[in-house]
């Protein structure tokens, strides 16, 4: 391939990457071509790069960072290449196919060789976790994170987003969120809009030592 | 020897709902049966119903303890039809045989010999049949735990539930908290291989149809099908509950005897 332009090198997101993404999963999945599109919406790479950035400010040392409820890893892997550099990142999602794709976008398109990809639940197989990052960006589908024995550097969002029914656990605060998350210490916590056209509803983020 | 089993609690649905079933699996039940009803509302209850406690192994299981939770979405008690989670306890209640549970919100209108000829090796269930299956695949679907069973009917026997039982004695308060939806979204989503299914028409929805994607006329009696379940999805304006379905549809009434 021929090396990429000035303008190319800077974007941190490869966004011509997601060309091929929509390619093989019309190939093999195609059932999961709106999915795939609503992957790099305009929320989702802000609520990914503001945790990213954030996190890469409180960081000291990083072997290994776990991604849980990873999705297609399309935004937040390129976002930790940039950010971590060396570290292994293990994906982790209950979506089979979702997982199948994020291998062969993050291996074949991205170059990204240093993942695992993990097929779990992680309201039922991620019980006890112990890394040095651990990123979770759709905690209002999961228990709440107290229920989980995680230690290290923990990257928390949530919404308040109730509409969807698959959002079993919104927080309606951010102290209702830290409520739910059980850190030592607090390094960050914040808020931002959730979609970019209501300011009702509300994304949440906690940045923290567990 | 078949032992039918079914619950009723809640002010929604009466005792008659109860005795119109056990005289529907009467009619229609082409062998000895015992017909055992879980629940703590008694008065008026046909004298050949058994009544069965509501089990406690469960947390907060009973309808009191699932009601004073006060953990609700939608107006409802997180995975809100608890008290049928008792049906995968082995040998409930003591029972031992073969064993069909039935909601009692159901009309029974053929005879049931083809179900108890396919029951071989695996407990048979409802598949939502009516259902768009390419909808099924979206990724959407599964995001939000979507069943793709309908817990109307149920037949096993043996330890065939083992697997489901360990699970709830393990992951109740989880799986209360994740399955909103009820224990169709549950068992669709962690337990879908251990079943066989009724067959298309065997179990139709009167509100969604027979089969995607071709049978799939709302409101309509099928005259070849056995159980008629009236499932809504909180649509009051077009999905009609047994109760609205009696009072509009004369042949769902002459049928509900």
């Amino acid at each position: 391939m021929s090396s990429p332009t000035y303008s190319m090198k800077k974007n941190i997101i490869p966004y011509w990457t997601y060309s091929k993404l929509l390619l093989t999963t019309n190939r093999l999945h195609p059932h999961r071509m709106t999915d795939v599109a609503k992957s790099f919406a305009l929320n989702q790479i802000q609520s990914k790069s503001w945790l990213v950035e954030h996190l890469s400010m409180h960081y000291k040392k990083c072997n290994s960072v776990w991604v849980l409820g990873s999705w297609y890893g399309n935004v937040i892997v390129p976002l930790l290449k940039h950010y971590l550099r060396d570290c292994i990142i293990h994906l982790v999602d209950y979506d089979k196919e979702a997982l199948e794709l994020s291998n062969v976008y993050c291996y074949k398109h991205l170059g990204a060789n240093n993942i695992t990809y993990n097929h779990k639940d992680v309201n039922f197989d991620m019980q006890d976790l112990e890394a040095d990052i651990i990123i979770n960006t759709s905690c209002e589908h999961m228990l709440p994170m107290k229920e989980f024995n995680h230690k290290g550097l923990c990257a928390y969002q949530s919404n308040n987003f109730r509409k969807d029914s698959s959002h079993i656990n919104c927080v309606d605060t951010i102290e209702e969120f830290i409520e739910q998350c059980n850190f030592k210490k607090i390094l960050f916590s914040g808020e931002r809009q959730f979609h970019e056209y209501d300011v009702e509803h509300k994304r949440f983020m906690i940045i923290g030592e567990r | 020897m078949i032992h039918v089993i079914c619950s009723l609690w809640g002010k929604k649905y009466s005792i008659e709902y109860v005795n119109r079933l056990y005289s529907m699996v009467n009619r229609h039940l082409p062998t000895d049966f015992r017909f055992y009803c879980q629940t703590d509302i008694t008065n008026g209850l046909d004298s050949k119903v058994e009544v069965l406690p509501f089990l406690t192994e469960l947390p907060e299981s009973t309808p009191e303890d699932m009601l004073n939770s006060k953990d609700f979405v939608y107006n409802l008690p997180r995975l809100w039809d608890r008290p049928k989670l008792n049906y995968f306890k082995p040998d409930p209640w003591g029972i031992k045989g073969t064993k069909i549970a039935l909601d009692i919100d159901l009309i029974i209108h053929n005879d049931m010999s083809d179900i108890l000829d396919m029951f071989s090796d695996k407990p048979i269930t409802a598949r939502s049949w009516w259902h768009n299956r390419e909808r099924e695949k979206e990724p959407a679907w599964k995001k939000r735990f979507g069943a793709h069973t309908n817990g109307g009917f149920y037949m096993w026997e043996g330890n065939m539930f083992e697997s489901v039982w360990k699970d709830l004695k393990e992951n109740a308060k989880k799986i209360y908290f994740i399955y909103t939806g009820g224990s169709d979204n549950f068992l669709s989503q962690r337990h879908y291989n251990l079943f066989d299914f009724l067959q298309p028409g065997m179990l139709y929805s009167f509100n969604y149809g027979c089969n995607w994607p071709d049978d799939l006329k709302s409101y309509k009696i099928r005259e070849d099908g056995i159980f008629c379940i009236f499932n809504t999805t909180g649509n009051t304006k077009t999905n009609l509950e047994i109760h609205d379905a009696i009072k509009m549809f004369d042949e769902v009434k002459k049928l509900w005897v």
